[in-house]
């Protein structure tokens, strides 16, 4: 059997979306579970890395991070600017998040709505909140 | 069924911990197969638990599964890992979310 079957057979879809859940003792001024939002991403990027499709949505205190009023110098922000070199090429934010003017420009950002975020998670194979 | 979960609890909900661990069990009892259980952040601490350590031994024996646990956070604790926990990293969750039927979350 050729490889690129068996890789093939392998590539699922991902709904990845990353809200920094409930403010919690190790958030940070703003209330966003970062340690939530690395291990989102990281979760993304490895799932990127592996091949698989993966749609990364941002929501909550996650918006953050696809804004270009973040701090560019954040790890998390510097690190989902990586995002294109693991196969994800945009990314979306859950309508009325932030402004389309507020989107970091590094990236291709685009707004989802809540309508179609749940048809996505609905055709997605792995669907994970962080 | 063949069922993954991620497991963010953090050992301060050992409430939560126990559902985690209730799941597991009700669906061993229905018939479905647990394949892994990969602890992320604060659920590596949940997973090593002085009280709750016993019952995941127990799991682990009756359900065959991988108990992983996530390799950076285990590095950022400078913690020991007792058997059956094995340390891993991220590619052998997505390899586990890839091949089951379902993967659940637990926050």
């Amino acid at each position: 059997m050729p490889t690129g079957w068996c890789l093939l057979s392998n590539r699922k879809s991902w709904l990845i979306t990353l809200a920094g859940g409930a403010p919690t003792s190790t958030g940070d001024s703003d209330g966003a579970d970062r340690t939530a939002l690395q291990a989102g991403l990281d979760l993304a990027l490895a799932a990127g890395a592996f091949g698989q499709r993966v749609t990364l949505v941002f929501a909550g205190s996650g918006v953050d991070l696809v804004t270009h009023t973040a701090d560019a110098e954040d790890p998390l922000y510097r690190l989902l600017g990586s995002a294109p070199f693991y196969d994800i090429d945009s990314v979306y934010v859950l309508d009325g998040a932030a402004p389309r003017s507020a989107f970091r420009n590094d990236l291709q950002v685009s707004a989802m709505s809540y309508d179609e975020w749940v048809a996505a998670a609905g055709e997605a194979h792995v669907v994970v909140n962080y | 069924m063949e069922i993954s979960l991620i497991i963010r609890t953090p050992g301060t909900a050992p409430k939560q911990c126990e559902r985690v661990q209730d799941f597991i069990q009700s669906a061993v009892d229905q018939g479905h197969d647990i394949k892994q259980c990969f602890f992320q952040g604060a659920g590596v601490s949940a997973a090593l638990d002085d009280q709750a350590l016993p019952r995941w031994r127990q799991l682990a024996i009756l359900t065959g599964a991988e108990l992983l646990l996530c390799s950076q956070a285990v590095e950022a604790s400078a913690l020991s890992v007792p058997e059956p926990f094995v340390i891993a990293g991220l590619g052998a969750l997505v390899e586990a979310a890839v091949n089951a039927d379902r993967l659940v979350s637990f926050v």
